[in-house]
């Protein structure tokens, strides 16, 4: 009865730290409150845009900038936040992360985005709660 | 009278330093909180990697190092060997040698076959333990010769008197090695800092230099999971390791 108990124990152990390894992402989604977001990668395009330069007196020039267009609404205070894929041996999962962007031109809802933004970014559209930067999130829809 | 005093003595001494030996575990046991264990079993990814590598490692460092004694005592005790005392005295030499001294040479070597970088490179310097041939050559001298010679009448294969006769008198003795190299492999330091590089092959002993700070909360979890399977085992084979260290003579 003894030697049964300690095999008990023995198994218990081992179980335990199999069924972690294996299923430890099932049993985080269990009690992990879920922060669903949903996500857009940028496409780069090109914008015109008119401005002044003092070249001998001031004069009107128009110049063609590559930029980002992402909607007005992922972009707060001229931060982004967006979705990074963390893979670990045993599994991956997603966390949010901060980046200061700089605007070019706000016009009908969407920003252009000149700087602090890559093509293969996945940019955070909406949100179900407030985020931080680091925040583990479940990515529902990609774009 | 006098006797009785000094076994009092002697004890109270022994209870005493039993008492300040386990003060570091009830330390962890204070320090530690159930959150902890969820964020480690559950949240930290990291974690199962380098338990599952230290697990690989001394796992495989006792069961080889268990073989490769039990073969070379047999070699030494029942082999006849010319220079039986010179073996003896020269693993006793290397045995009481600290680590420091062997890490670069056996560093030296790892890197001429190649295998820096490589899981071989933490169990293959291990496996070769003078200790553990040390223990199993001392259990061996112990062991009853007539079996031995009886085994000899009925078969020529050195394999079947080890699996028939040597192993069934020296389980003991076995369990014994392979807990101590098992324990030795679970705690090895030096050997991961030097022989590998790659992240994922480290195992969890290293973990400290690479906590992050706020995950430094986290190591007294980490003690407890570890400290369990050392319980369980020396649970497990308590009886084996009672026998087996009961009748060595060192």
């Amino acid at each position: 009865m003894k030697q049964k108990i300690k095999y008990f124990w023995a198994t218990a152990y081992i179980a335990v730290l199999v069924t972690g390894t294996l299923f430890h992402q099932q049993v985080s989604d269990i009690f992990r409150f879920h922060v669903d977001v949903k996500t857009m990668t940028p496409e780069l395009m090109t914008i015109q845009d008119k401005m002044q330069t003092k070249e001998m007196g001031w004069i009107n020039v128009e110049r063609k900038e590559p930029c980002y267009c992402i909607p007005n609404q992922a972009v707060e205070q001229n931060q982004i936040y967006y979705a990074e894929k963390k893979n670990e041996t045993f599994g991956s999962y997603y966390v949010v992360k901060k980046s200061d962007v700089t605007i070019l031109k706000i016009s009908d809802g969407f920003c252009y985005v000149i700087d602090g933004i890559t093509e293969d970014m996945m940019v955070v559209m909406e949100y179900s709660n407030q985020l931080y930067d680091g925040m583990r999130v479940t990515v529902r829809k990609s774009e | 009278m006098k006797i009785r005093l000094m076994k009092s003595i002697v004890i109270v001494f022994l209870v005493m330093i039993s008492v300040l030996l386990l003060i570091p575990f009830f330390i962890i046991i204070t320090k530690v909180r159930l959150d902890d264990f969820y964020q480690l079993l559950i949240e930290k990814l990291w974690f199962y990697p380098k338990f599952w590598n230290s697990m690989l490692y001394s796992l495989s460092i006792a069961a080889g190092s268990t073989a490769i004694s039990l073969l070379a005592a047999f070699a030494i005790c029942k082999g006849n060997l010319r220079f039986e005392k010179i073996i003896l005295s020269a693993l006793l030499l290397i045995m009481l040698m600290p680590l420091q001294t062997t890490l670069l040479p056996n560093y030296i070597g790892i890197r001429d076959l190649k295998l820096l970088d490589t899981r071989a490179a933490m169990v293959l310097p291990m496996i070769f333990s003078p200790f553990a041939i040390y223990l199993m050559i001392q259990y061996m001298k112990e062991n009853e010769e007539e079996c031995l010679e009886a085994a000899r009448l009925e078969t020529s294969s050195v394999f079947c008197m080890i699996h028939h006769v040597v192993i069934p008198q020296m389980k003991g003795c076995l369990t014994a090695v392979f807990i101590f190299m098992y324990l030795e492999g679970f705690s090895m330091v030096e050997q991961s800092l030097f022989y590998i590089k790659k992240e994922r092959l480290k195992p969890l002993s290293v973990i400290l230099s690479s906590l992050q700070d706020e995950e430094k909360y986290l190591i007294y979890a980490i003690g407890i999971v570890c400290i369990l399977g050392f319980f369980i085992m020396n649970f497990l084979y308590e009886e084996e390791l009672e026998a087996g260290l009961g009748k060595l003579k060192l």
